[in-house]
């Protein structure tokens, strides 16, 4: 007869069951014990080499939304030439991927695959570029493979026919599928394990905690107690915890109000008006264009209510400097492209608004951490939103030699960086302006982010006549580094198991 | 394009030839890329071909094609290998203070502009640069500038475009004028076959692109010269025959038409300025506008403007005590651009 523990010989009864050989997932639902409690056994099964684990690993794959959609739509190559084929069988590469819905940004890439298939030829006339097309190509491999891991979330890559594994790379580099890998564990009776069940199992009773009772007693001097194997594996536990970007974008809030700057808040459905024009953005400025705002499908414009008596200075510094002493952009400015509504692309419009606030206090220190939007097609370093933090300083006698000084606080208190240094910059809004570059062992120097002292073109429209220093950080990269991430898409990855490893604190 | 729009801040792009630059510039500038760049950053520009803060040991070759990258969206005249020498000349104390470039007194030519344009594409502007020498390369240069100009600066061609020609086989005076959409016909750029405006604007790549600039016009500007000639399609094409530029070019004609009156004549100012670089006498040219009753208007317009601006102001913004003479210097340095 050989002593086990309750679990122990729970477990060893269990594998009998199933003839000695069971993967650990059917252990744990024959033995009754759950999954920290047949861990414990199988180690301490495992020492008396009673049985024997082995592990496997088993791959699984799902579709990204950018792969998913291809696998409703069509691969982008795809739908190219079904356009070109669709405008006549030959027509510019502008026009097939306008009529295909690819976005311009997407050119390059799907190029590359339509002429790696050969499903158009390519060729160049005059400087542009022109696509051929005589038939509808037959489904691809890849396709194929797309079409199969499509037909389920988590597909196994066991199940994939082996003439598609190869796709399955290609898919995994054009980021259309995400691979993730499981480990299987298998558990085997040995010999020994064998003979001990025929000599049969008992359990002595053993006591696994000390109570009040067991030591009034005494009873404690004569009982056996469990003993307790510290190195045996146990299941995670996940605390609750905020994301961790969410809990840096708090943290960060938190430290810019210890240095006494106050929050400042604005609307995600913004008027062109304090999204641009305030801040002396000329209204055929490339950055107002259709692919790099949002622009609210409405045919309603906004309205400026209180704000309203902004928009004449506005428009009279925009068209020929107003009492700026600026010579303005020289051209005819138009009230309804002011009262445009767009998503918010940049956190100034925050600033502009705070600025001609009647709460406004002169000093005053304010900030925001604010997402705003920009169509952008998406990858590692890009998302179509993103997050700014943007602050202002208002005050009389202040000074460029005042915003270095709170570009440094900031860059090495806040962001923790080692040292900073500084490159003359431009920006609409800003004169003189200041690139902030941060040092940060082991990542080098970093573009920070811009700053400058509010040119008086959108000051002084909007009432201020002290300066005003300002400052807009991209902080994804600040929380980028923080966290050791390459790739920008995981802020808003759904990965549980990322979020759940990342540090609280 | 390598035009790339980062949020508001506008980047563009030039390729520089580092032999060529410093050339124009008369000085040898440092091998050590990190040096380089730091040189660089004080005019707002980098070279994107080298990373920052790195390397820092490598150094260049003298051929070097660098990657410019100007970040400085108001700074138009710095968009050329002959406008960053420019820049870096007064940065490094070789020539300070505004740069001085003279115009004949002798003019080019007259342009009548058709009082139909007023409401079309009113403006142009133009100067004949005579005994400029160029190779391929310093071609490639002015017509990547051209372009960097027509697509950031002039809004894809929509505020202003700019055009270049062999003055040599022009007879002017010109016309700017306008015409209907079948009764002109000319070879255009890249073109073999004379085509008509609307052919041009149906058929031709640069049609395709820029003819919604024109939409639904029923009248189409025109440059022409006296003898007819068709010079240019502004915004969408030049002519074949008159408007191409080799290295055997000495005189070169240079207009500029647009919406904007202030951008066409700094885009003028700019190309002018720069032909200038390359050892162009600048002739100018007389716009007779037959829709306005004032005086003709003499291109290039290199006149400077004054601007007041008070010791104590700027010491208020900086934070630093500078001297008169102090402050006077380092206005001096970023030799500006005449206009601009």
């Amino acid at each position: 007869m050989v002593d086990l523990r309750e679990n122990e010989a729970a477990v060893m009864k269990a594998l009998q069951s199933t003839g000695g050989n069971s993967s650990f997932d059917e252990l744990i639902s024959i033995s009754g014990h759950d999954n920290a409690s047949a861990t414990r056994a199988l180690a301490g099964l495992q020492e008396r080499e009673l049985v024997r684990v082995s592990e496997s690993d088993q791959v699984t794959v799902n579709l990204t939304g950018e792969g998913a959609d291809y696998a409703k739509r069509g691969l982008p190559e795809r739908r190219l030439v079904q356009a070109v084929l669709d405008l006549g069988g030959e027509t510019l590469l502008e026009q097939a991927l306008k009529h295909a819905d690819i976005p311009p940004s997407l050119a390059p890439v799907v190029l590359g695959w339509v002429k790696n298939t050969h499903w158009c030829d390519v060729s160049t006339q005059f400087d542009k570029v022109v696509l051929k097309a005589h038939s509808i190509p037959d489904k691809s491999n890849l396709e194929q493979t797309l079409d199969l891991i499509a037909t389920k979330p988590g597909y196994s890559v066991e199940e994939l026919p082996a003439n598609l594994r190869s796709d399955l790379e290609t898919l995994r580099r054009r980021r259309l599928l995400v691979s993730k890998k499981h480990t299987k564990r298998y558990v085997e009776l040995t010999s020994q394990g064998w003979q001990v069940l025929q000599q049969g199992i008992t359990v002595p009773s053993e006591v696994s905690e000390l109570t009040s009772e067991l030591i009034t007693t005494h009873r404690w001097q004569n009982v056996a107690f469990r003993k307790y194997n510290l190195e045996a594996p146990v299941t995670p536990t996940w605390p609750g915890k905020k994301q961790p970007y969410r809990q840096f974008l708090d943290d960060l809030k938190a430290k810019l109000v210890a240095l006494g700057f106050e929050e400042m808040t604005g609307p995600t459905v913004e008027l062109m008006f304090f999204n641009c024009d305030a801040l002396f953005m000329p209204q055929d400025h490339p950055a107002r264009e259709i692919h790099d705002l949002y622009l609210i499908e409405t045919d309603r414009l906004g309205q400026l209510g209180e704000y309203e008596r902004f928009m004449d200075p506005v428009a009279k510094t925009h068209e020929n400097g107003w009492k700026t002493g600026s010579t303005g952009w020289g051209y005819k400015y138009s009230r309804s492209e002011a009262l445009k509504l767009i998503l918010r692309s940049q956190g100034t419009a925050i600033s502009a608004r705070t600025l001609v606030s009647k709460n406004l206090k002169i000093p005053g220190k304010y900030f925001s951490v604010v997402r705003c939007f920009r169509p952008d097609p998406v990858d590692r370093t890009h998302l179509t939103e993103f997050n700014q933090v943007e602050g202002i300083i208002v005050g009389p006698n202040l000074s460029l030699r005042d915003l270095l000084g709170v570009l440094q606080r900031f860059a090495v208190d806040i962001a923790g960086a080692d040292k900073v240094r500084f490159k003359p910059d431009y920006f609409p809004f800003t004169e003189p302006s200041v690139e902030l570059q941060a040092y940060k062992k082991g990542y080098g120097w970093l573009e920070f982010g811009g700053s400058g002292i509010f040119r008086p073109e959108l000051t002084l429209p909007l009432g201020i006549t002290v300066p005003v220093l300002a400052w807009g950080i991209g902080v994804d990269r600040l929380f980028m580094m923080h966290a050791g991430l390459d790739d920008i898409r995981m802020l808003f990855a759904q990965d549980l198991e990322w979020i759940r490893k990342q540090k609280a604190l | 394009m390598d035009q790339k729009t980062e949020g508001t801040i506008i980047l563009v792009s030039i390729t520089s030839n580092l032999t060529d630059l410093e050339h124009l510039m008369g000085k040898q500038l440092p091998r050590n890329e990190d040096q380089l760049n730091e040189l660089f950053y004080s005019i707002k520009c980098e070279i994107s071909n080298l990373a920052i803060g790195e390397r820092a040991t490598s150094s260049l070759k003298d051929d070097a094609e660098l990657q410019i990258e100007n970040v400085d969206t108001n700074r138009p005249d710095t968009w050329s290998t002959e406008g960053i020498a420019r820049a870096l000349r007064g940065i490094l104390e070789i020539e300070t203070g505004l740069k001085k470039y003279e115009t004949s007194s002798k003019i080019a030519t007259t342009i009548t502009v058709d009082r139909e344009l007023k409401n079309i594409r009113p403006y142009i502007a133009c100067v004949v640069a005579r005994g400029v020498r160029m190779s391929d390369e310093t071609i490639r240069g002015v017509i990547q500038l051209q372009e960097k100009l027509d697509q950031s600066y002039g809004r894809k061609r929509k505020r202003s475009s700019i055009g270049f020609y062999d003055f040599d086989l022009i007879s002017p005076p010109l016309r700017y004028g306008i015409a209907d959409p079948d009764s002109v016909r000319f070879i255009p750029l890249q073109g073999t076959e004379p085509m008509s405006l609307r052919e041009i604007l149906q058929e031709h790549p640069k049609g395709i692109e820029y003819g919604q600039i024109l939409a639904d016009r029923e009248k189409l500007p025109i440059l022409m010269d006296t003898k007819n000639q068709v010079l240019s399609f502004p915004p969408i094409i030049n002519s074949h025959d008159l408007g191409r530029i080799v290295p055997e070019t000495r005189n070169i004609l240079v207009e500029v038409t647009g919406t904007n009156e202030k951008t066409v004549l700094n885009c003028l100012t700019i190309l002018a300025t720069t032909l200038a670089d390359r050892g162009g006498k600048l002739h100018p040219a007389s716009i007779h506008y037959e829709y306005a009753k004032s005086k003709p208007v003499m291109t290039p317009d290199l006149k400077s403007r004054i601007i007041r601006i008070s010791i104590q102001h700027v010491n208020e913004i900086t934070g630093l005590k500078l001297s008169h003479r102090e402050l006077s210097s380092c206005l001096d340095e970023p030799a500006l651009t005449h206009g601009c």
